[in-house]
């Protein structure tokens, strides 16, 4: 099929635009290998976060891959246009100026070549958009890092379901289905109440006492809703591509699916209040036995038990 | 002759600085309906609420130079006289607010003045050849309601915003009342902030003058 070809080809052009862009990774890699994890904003970084999710791969391919180079062009394009009318149209060089204040192929020119632009752009946004907001069944296809393509990932149908709920100003979670909850708090610092306090190696206002435990390989449905006398903030990590708001009284829907065990760090992204910049979110990622071994010492909802033999495990 | 002089000057449509009905002094400014005055008037504005709005960028800056808290804490026990905690409480407060104002006065105080009022009044007459904007007296008021809606916007900083205490509003340029304590209502910094930009889009007036929005009846309930 032409267009297939046509989508394959294009997948192709973004891919070897990625593959241009090795400076930034390599940047990446050398601080990972200074201490650091994925999962969190890295000192110096000023790429995307590693991804670990379909949707990420695809949101980071169509920043590298289209929004970039587009961006790029067109500024380089208006710069050569500004410099070219500075040398050749100044009073200096063109003291009579032309008369005409009409030229349609001018207009036609610049009325289509943005719409042929901004639908190249609208091809992939639309297909990543459209996998941002459809619950895996198993069956349908996901762009993953080929934007162009029709859906070559598979993500499984949803398997564990988290409740998320906005407090002023901490996160709350819920494993909907085993009726277990737990309450998360960031780290302080300076901290005088030991469990609080900040241990070496975590990251500053992003490490909190008790983080949300998922399997790897499994789509996890997130709901996201904040307290009903509360305020709105939002649920947000960039290492998985999901970020969506909690607002008192409705809840809504997201999902990730991480390849890599670790700990990956959101932050609140919707102004809540005085504490916003520190309800930070923490997502652990187990293996899938350590999951189960998690949740089932946690059954009595006792959390530290259960953080306790996930530490033994690891 | 001076008759000669005169006919030519009205032959090129200069002769108007001469005219009678010509205001001078601060009739001029105050009463203008010339676009480059009205544009020059804009830009002067901007300048103005761009020194306010700079401001506060600069303590903000100041704020996040180091990490950690080490301004607004202090200022909040200057303004309010509270200690300790509480300090620390209205001090991020406060922050917010500085954020919030500081967003607003640039956007609606400093570019949208200084390139469509100051620029577009000023360039876009002369450029396509007309003698002065299709309503002038529609130009003057617009300019003169931003002085008094930047004053209301100023104002809120200072009116009782989120919880006792606690002044101004701190829930962003977008100013729906998402940053609340629980048990207040919308306090007077918020209706303020959002009368400032009324001026602005005329419509937002609406849900103040008749029934309040349902995400304001939600916070009052």
């Amino acid at each position: 099929m032409v267009t297939g070809q046509f989508f394959k080809g294009m997948g192709a052009v973004s891919a070897a635009a990625m593959a241009l862009m090795p400076a930034l990774a390599v940047a990446q890699q050398a601080s990972e290998e200074a201490g650091y994890t994925a999962g969190h904003p890295l000192p110096g970084q000023f790429h995307l976060q590693r991804s670990v999710t379909p949707i990420m791969d695809s949101i980071t391919a169509f920043h590298d891959g289209i929004l970039m180079w587009t961006i790029s062009l067109i500024v380089l394009f208006v710069l050569a246009l500004l410099i070219v009318i500075v040398v050749r149209f100044n009073a200096k060089t063109n003291p009579t100026p032309a008369r005409f204040t009409h030229n349609t192929l001018v207009e036609v020119v610049w009325t289509v070549l943005p719409i042929v632009v901004l639908i190249i752009i609208a091809i992939p946004s639309f297909g990543v958009l459209s996998d941002q907001l459809t619950t895996p069944d198993g069956e349908r296809k996901y762009l993953g890092s080929n934007i162009f393509s029709f859906g070559e990932v598979d993500v499984p149908a949803p398997e564990l379901t988290i409740k998320a709920t906005g407090q002023q100003w901490y996160w709350d979670y819920e494993y909907v289905d085993q009726g277990l909850a737990l309450t998360s708090l960031m780290l302080q610092e300076d901290g005088d109440d030991g469990r609080l306090a900040l241990k070496p190696n975590q990251p500053r206002l992003l490490a909190v006492d008790n983080e949300l435990v998922v399997p790897v390989d499994t789509t996890v449905r997130m709901q996201i809703t904040a307290d009903p006398t509360g305020v709105i903030h939002a649920f947000a990590v960039p290492s998985f591509g999901i970020k969506i708001d909690a607002v008192p009284g409705r809840l809504n829907e997201t999902r990730f699916n991480a390849r890599e065990t670790g700990v990956y760090y959101g932050q609140c992204s919707e102004l809540c209040g005085k504490d916003h910049a520190f309800m930070p979110i923490a997502v652990r990622v187990v293996t899938k036995e350590e999951f189960a071994a998690f949740i089932a010492a946690f059954e009595g909802g006792d959390y530290a038990a259960a953080n306790a033999t996930l530490a033994a495990l690891q | 002759m001076a008759d000669t002089a005169h006919l030519e000057a009205h032959a090129t449509g200069h002769d108007h600085a001469h005219d009678a009905h010509q205001p001078t002094g601060w009739r001029r400014w105050v009463y203008s309906t010339n676009h480059k005055d009205i544009g020059v008037m804009y830009l002067i504005f901007s300048i103005v609420a761009g020194i306010v709005g700079g401001l506060l960028s600069g303590v903000m800056r100041l704020e996040l130079q180091e990490p950690g808290i080490q301004i607004f804490h202090g200022l909040a026990a200057m303004t309010y006289g509270v200690e300790g905690d509480a300090a620390l409480d209205a001090g991020k407060h406060m922050y917010n607010v500085f954020t919030t104002a500081h967003a607003l006065i640039m956007v609606f105080f400093v570019v949208m003045p200084a390139t469509f009022g100051g620029f577009g009044n000023y360039f876009a007459p002369l450029m396509i050849g007309a003698p002065d904007t299709a309503f002038p007296r529609i130009n003057n008021i617009a300019f003169w309601l931003l002085p008094p809606s930047f004053i209301l916007l100023l104002m809120s900083l200072f009116f009782e915003g989120a919880g006792a205490g606690a002044l101004g509003f701190g829930g962003g340029w977008t100013i729906y009342p998402r940053s609340r304590p629980p048990a207040i209502q919308v306090r007077r910094s918020i209706s303020l902030s959002r009368r400032c930009t009324s001026r602005v889009f005329p419509r937002s007036l609406a849900p103040l003058t008749s029934s309040p929005p349902s995400s304001i009846c939600a916070l009052r309930a």
